[in-house]
């Protein structure tokens, strides 16, 4: 089976897809090819996994076009997408959301595609996996999957794949190591036989812990004997200069114990590094992803990102956090005052001392082995609040998807539904009248697609969706509508009811 | 080809897409050409990441 995948973004998203990758060697006879950016071009070459690197030539094009050679440019685009063309997948799976992405997944040849893609005049999310993906930002508490598992179910429903035993055991020695054996690369300096790897940096202001919170914590490493190495990019050079500014002053401060790999290795050298760590201590970096893709134990700190979505891949990471309400816009671009409250003292003491923090939330991954998920843990053994509410939803989205794409829905069907149900409190006898009410509006909308009776169609929509609280489900409806060609209203209406129909089935499901 | 023949072959095409009208492959690799040449931003992301 040839599966092509899409994701030519930034080295952290690209390892996460990686992740995919592996598990997907887990299936017979699968054979991987990925698109991917220039900037994370090295990691995808060092993976073993993977049949084809396809580099999206990016720099070339924009190198062009600012020389004012358009034709150049064209021709290198045309050049990258006709060698693409002649390949035939059985699956292209688009992981990634920006427009091109999309535009890109149109000009494929394959039996299946999944994610973002142009078709019949508008960008339609095909995979309701990847619908749900999209929606997320509307509320991130609804959302119990990592990407990693969105990204991987999205494609397990696409071929109709089947859990497979060795899949089932691989899980209990999840070894994604063997798949990088190409990628470390040992440094041109020596390292200490045992280290902790301390990644200061990150792309965004809101992921970066403050410096003076990394100077304390270097210290207390010092001061209990720890070997340090500190990694980053060269432009990150400045923050450790800062940094020795901030810890030189304290007493019995030496050089001795620490190495500075800052801006003196590749992607291949940092893995190594990485590889080779006790431990890692980072923010929700692309470090972070590379560290979990080797299985070295992560230590994070996670502001104004979710790690329930984008935490470290794989069992036995650890996650500090001070609010786990993330705002829908992720506000990575200024400082985050919840990373700012995770204190130096608390982090060194549950790794050198392993005290439980108090007062902070605290999460060690774990897989569950029944579904084949990635789940978060608190020290009480409790799942993560947006992992426990609706297992059902889960289990709505594993066995009703199933269901819907065998079954047709139909308004008659999902009426007897609700007689049966019989609701029993007087807000489910308003939620059910609702549910009626639309139902009807929906019949008299294909029966006469007026504006003013769509109108009310919408406002009876927006009613329902507040009415059920399940906001995830209803912005996916949105987001499949936004993808509905138009040309043919009563086409469009009868595709609009399907989709409906579907929506209204998960909500009432989880009600 | 130049500068504004580029722009005005976009603009073109961009006048079909938003009318959500299908588009040729040509016209479909001169509109990838152009997104890539684009400065690719978080705002753009969550954008797409939203529904309209």
């Amino acid at each position: 089976m040839k599966i092509l995948l899409i994701l030519p973004h930034n080295p952290g998203d690209v390892l996460m897809g990686l992740q995919v990758a592996k598990l997907l060697h887990y299936y017979p006879a699968v054979s991987i090819d990925f698109i991917v950016g220039e900037e994370s071009q090295e990691l995808v070459q060092g993976f073993s996994g993977i049949q084809h690197v396809w580099v999206l030539p990016r720099k070339e094009i924009k190198k062009n076009a600012a020389e004012n050679n358009f034709d150049n440019a064209i021709n290198i685009t045309t050049r990258f997408v006709d060698q693409l063309a002649n390949q035939h997948y059985d699956l292209s799976a688009n992981l990634f959301q920006e427009t091109y992405g999309g535009v890109l997944q149109s000009l494929i040849h394959a039996e299946v595609k999944i994610g973002l893609e142009w078709e019949d005049g508008a960008l339609q999310v095909k995979s309701r996996w990847m619908e749900h993906l999209f929606a997320i930002p509307v509320n991130r508490s609804q959302n119990p999957w990592h990407v990693v598992d969105i990204f991987h179910l999205a494609i397990k429903q696409a071929l109709n794949l089947k859990i497979q035993h060795s899949l089932q055991n691989a899980l209990h020695f999840f070894r994604p190591i063997d798949y990088f054996v190409a990628l470390p690369q040992k440094p041109p300096f020596e390292l200490p036989a045992l280290y902790t790897v301390l990644h200061i940096g990150a792309a965004w202001p809101g992921k970066r812990w403050p410096l003076s919170h990394w100077a304390e914590l270097t210290y207390l490493f010092l001061q209990d004997q720890q070997n340090l190495v500190f990694t980053g990019t060269q432009e990150e050079l400045n923050l450790f200069d800062e940094l020795v500014q901030l810890v030189q002053p304290m007493k019995g401060f030496s050089f001795q114990r620490i190495v500075k790999a800052i801006g003196k290795t590749s992607w291949k050298e940092s893995a190594y590094i990485l590889k080779n760590a006790q431990r890692v201590i980072t923010g929700d970096t692309a470090v972070m992803h590379l560290a979990a893709a080797f299985t070295t134990p992560c230590f994070c700190l996670f502001g104004s990102s979710n790690p329930v979505e984008t935490g470290p891949y794989g069992e036995g990471h650890f996650i500090l956090q001070n609010n786990i309400e993330i705002p829908e816009n992720l506000p990575w671009e200024k400082p985050s005052p919840d990373l700012a409250a995770i204190s130096p003292q608390v982090l060194a003491d549950l790794i050198l001392k392993r005290r439980i923090p108090k007062n902070i939330f605290y999460w060690e991954s774990k897989w569950n082995k029944e579904n084949f998920t990635l789940e978060l843990y608190d020290a009480q053994e409790k799942r993560h609040p947006f992992q426990i509410p609706n297992t059902s939803f889960q289990k709505i989205m594993q066995n009703q998807f199933v269901k819907l794409s065998h079954a047709s829905l139909s308004s008659v069907g999902l009426a007897n539904r609700l007689e049966q149900a019989k609701p029993q409190s007087h807000s489910e006898r308003s939620h059910f009248d609702l549910a009626q009410a639309l139902l009807r509006q929906l019949e008299i909308a294909i029966a006469k697609p007026l504006p003013e009776v769509l109108a009310l169609l919408e406002d009876l929509e927006k009613k329902w969706a507040e009415a059920t609280y399940q906001e995830c489900i209803w912005e996916a409806y949105r987001i499949a509508l936004n993808g509905m060609p138009m040309k043919n209203l009563l086409d469009y209406l009868k595709s609009r009811q399907q989709r409906f129909l579907q929506a209204f089935d998960e909500a009432l499901l989880l009600f | 080809m130049l500068i504004s023949e580029f722009h005005q072959k976009l603009a073109a095409i961009r006048q079909k897409v938003n009318a959500q009208q299908e588009i040729t492959e040509e016209e479909r690799k001169l509109w990838l050409c152009a997104l890539l040449l684009e400065k690719s931003t978080q705002q753009e992301r969550q954008y797409q990441t939203k529904s309209a």
